[in-house]
């Protein structure tokens, strides 16, 4: 019973990393349906599951289970009619993997094409 | 022998289904297009996102039981208008899949703008379409 409540601890622990993305118009209104990706370069090793739809809210969360952001991957906004944001890794860990958050928060505007 | 067989085939039945793949080949005005974004939306929770590289080809693996019909490819990057296109088919062999052609036009209008408010944690600045 003791080492199953301690592996459950231990689970608990588990380091995360993870963007979170608020989408409106340039009205303030929230825009459902948005794209949020965490995009990897083709070749890399990290599980490409990354991909949110942003709610009616204009939130999006995205993420997953590990000590650092995916190192060298971008996170992309984008819906149709709208422009496409791309904030790169650079950007994100101007320093590096070992010196850079694990949490990101955005609010964007996308401006219509 | 039997209890063997039922075993193989109950522990088998448990596994998941190997992963397919989606593959794309991005171009605009017939020039690959690399580090755009293709990302294939498939009803569930999460989905797959990779960037092209630079012939312009991403092979997205996608896990689970889903159908071809159910996917939408969203392919985007700055300065191209983002596309959503379904006829999505799914191979389970990554190498021998026929890629899907998708052709990208350059965006428009407005000049382009940094619209990225403070956030708690750090302060990235954004690539805004051109």
């Amino acid at each position: 019973m003791r080492p199953a409540i301690l592996l459950v601890g231990l689970a608990a622990c588990d380091p995360i990393w993870g963007a979170s993305v608020t989408v409106r118009d340039p009205a303030n209104r929230p825009i459902e349906d948005a794209t949020v990706a965490v995009a990897c370069a083709a070749d890399s090793y990290v599980t490409p599951e990354l991909a949110v739809r942003s709610l009616p809210d204009g939130q999006a969360q995205v993420g997953g289970l590990g000590s650092q952001f995916p190192v060298g991957c971008d996170v992309f906004v984008a819906k149709p009619g709208y422009r496409t944001h791309r904030i790169r890794y650079r950007d994100l860990c101007p320093n590096g993997p070992t010196d850079c958050e694990r949490g990101f928060a955005f609010d964007l505007v996308l401006e219509p094409e | 022998m039997p209890r063997l067989l039922y075993l193989a085939l109950f522990s088998l039945a448990g596994c998941p289904p190997p992963p397919r793949y989606v593959v794309a080949d991005v171009y605009a005005a017939n020039l690959p297009v690399q580090d755009a974004m293709v990302a294939a939306e498939c009803g569930r929770q999460r989905d797959a996102a990779l960037r092209t590289d630079d012939t312009g080809r991403v092979r997205l693996p996608i896990n689970g039981r889903v159908a071809a019909d159910r996917c939408v490819l969203t392919i985007a990057k700055p300065g191209y208008r983002t596309v959503e296109t379904g006829g999505v088919h799914l191979c389970t062999k990554a190498t021998a899949c026929p890629p899907i052609f998708v052709q990208l036009f350059e965006a428009y209008g407005l000049p382009p703008t940094t619209a990225v408010s403070p956030h708690p944690y750090a302060s990235p600045a954004a690539e805004v379409a051109q």
